[in-house]
């Protein structure tokens, strides 16, 4: 009884005095977690942010390293690939403002927004940086934004071997010693030889170019291609005219058009040749040339700023050296320009069945350009390294 | 009482609507992801179509690398709810030739417990085409 009368007016006493202190703790607790709870989704707008810029760079980066070829033009066009990916940020809806767009010659730079020279730059970085609005940062923090950046850094790297991608012909390097194996760019090679003829008169090393039915393109009839054409009729002779596909015109359809190998073709291997069947290859051939949009083209300089070409007449094709009847040894690979000779060209199906097949030295290849990479020779396929 | 009824609904609020944004943005980041690696799987991937419009394995293994993570298929989509039907893959065609992949989200709504988020045609994520143009 005495607890009871002495309790109960302590009790009215401290609820008088702790009135309103729920709703005071409530609203200072409630500032604590609204700003917190905000940060979270400030938070979460500039990761979606930092998504969507990487994308961008990623993309540009890609984009921008396919279209360099050591030449001025190519990092015009490199640049221009860059803006023209499409991808945006804020929710897909606002587009990246002006990116850093730098070339270097190696990934870890030194990068340079404008290069004296083309040669030699196979490397991208694209710098992107946003803006993003915040709302609730502003409580604890005088800025308004946050600034996001992306950085991209993309490049022609070589590659080593190729299990899709090469046409089944080759060139044969002359000079293993040379960056272009003693190879012209601009210059007409046979990627497949005219009908051999070791009896034909006149043929001996000093005039192998007699040891063929039909002539040789024109770049294998000079002075310095005298000892290859040798090597090649010496010993290939008949066992083989510099064709390693199929037979079957499915196979060939496959082989020109879709670029599928029947064997990879590693660097310093021996590739195995084979016979084919020239009529075939010579209707795929042009059926290859004539999905491209530019058939009028006669030079891969003339070719390379057209606005209709779009690769196909490009050929990408091991460079070998001959090692025995029926057998090459893959030095590197070479990016050839295929021929046409009109709007719906004929070119490889008009010549005579045994005819040579010719087409112009452009440079190295660059899986999935439509133009030739930066090295001299060799195959690239362009990769995200940073 | 009474100031325990309001804070409380002061406070019910703010976290629903926080949790409704930020359970949005991270599905919306996971898609993100997803249409970004699509998109460079496609880019990659042979081209076995001769115009814009891709073959049915090409469609259907960029819907499921997108839903998936996987060109082959599986059982759990990366988000509730999202199916193949919910990715549009467009492919722009230059000079007759494909040049770039689109891959995007459409017609697809996130349950946050409290609402529907509606996404359309975002996110979405464009790579230029590195792949073999295979239209035999």
């Amino acid at each position: 009884m005495r607890v009871e009368r002495f309790a109960h007016p302590v009790s009215k006493r401290r609820l008088a005095r702790e009135k309103g202190v729920t709703m005071v703790v409530t609203s200072l607790v409630s500032i604590g977690l609204v700003g917190a709870l905000g940060m979270a989704v400030d938070m979460g707008r500039v990761f979606i942010a930092k998504n969507e810029t990487q994308t961008y760079c990623d993309s540009g980066a890609l984009a921008g390293v396919m279209k360099l070829d050591g030449t001025s033009t190519g990092l015009a066009n490199a640049r221009t690939a860059v803006a023209a990916t499409g991808n945006a940020w804020n929710l897909g809806t606002t587009t990246v403002p002006t990116p850093t767009i730098e070339f270097a010659t190696a990934s870890t730079g030194p990068w340079v927004a404008t290069p004296a020279s083309a040669s030699g730059y196979i490397y991208v970085r694209v710098t992107a940086n946003v803006d993003v609005t915040t709302f609730f940062a502003p409580i604890f923090t005088s800025s308004t934004t946050q600034r996001v950046k992306s950085i991209a850094v993309a490049g022609q790297v070589p590659l080593t071997t190729l299990s899709q991608g090469l046409g089944p012909y080759t060139a044969v390097a002359s000079d293993l010693t040379s960056p272009t194996l003693g190879l012209v760019v601009g210059e007409q090679y046979d990627i497949q030889w005219p009908q051999y003829n070791g009896t034909r008169a006149g043929c001996n090393a000093g005039n192998p170019d007699k040891c063929f039915n039909q002539n040789v393109c024109t770049g294998d009839q000079t002075n310095a291609r005298k000892s290859t054409l040798w090597k090649v009729a010496s010993v290939w002779g008949s066992a083989t005219n510099g064709y390693w596909g199929g037979s079957a015109n499915s196979d060939i359809e496959q082989e020109v058009l879709n670029l599928v190998q029947l064997q990879p073709a590693p660097l310093n291997t021996s590739l195995a040749m084979t016979n084919g069947n020239k009529n075939a290859q010579a209707g795929i051939l042009d059926e290859r040339v004539n999905q491209d949009g530019d058939l009028t083209s006669a030079t891969y300089d003339a070719y390379r700023v057209s606005s209709l070409h779009n690769g196909r007449r490009l050929f990408a094709i091991p460079i070998v050296d001959p090692t025995g009847p029926g057998t090459a040894t893959v030095i590197s690979y070479g990016l050839f320009f295929l021929n046409s000779n009109g709007s719906h060209s004929n070119y490889y199906a008009s010549g005579n069945g045994n005819d040579g097949y010719c087409a112009i030295f452009a440079g190295s290849y660059v899986l999935g350009s439509d133009g030739t990479g930066v090295g001299s020779v060799g195959a690239y396929r362009v990769k995200l390294v940073q | 009482m009474v100031e325990f009824a309001i804070g409380a609904g002061v406070l019910v609020s703010a976290f629903t609507g926080t949790f409704q944004f930020g359970y949005t943005f991270y599905q919306y980041n996971a898609m993100s992801n997803a249409t970004n690696e699509a998109a460079r799987y496609a880019a990659m991937r042979a081209y076995d179509s001769s115009t814009s419009t891709p073959s049915a394995a090409f469609q259907t293994a960029v819907q499921n690398m997108v839903v998936y993570g996987d060109p082959a298929g599986g059982t759990t989509p990366i988000v509730p709810g999202l199916t193949t039907s919910n990715v549009v893959l467009t492919v722009t065609f230059t000079n007759g030739v494909p040049a770039k992949m689109t891959v995007a989200i459409t017609g697809y709504s996130l349950n946050t417990a409290v609402a529907f988020m509606n996404f359309n045609n975002k996110p979405r994520a464009t790579y230029p085409y590195q792949g073999f143009y295979s239209p035999a």
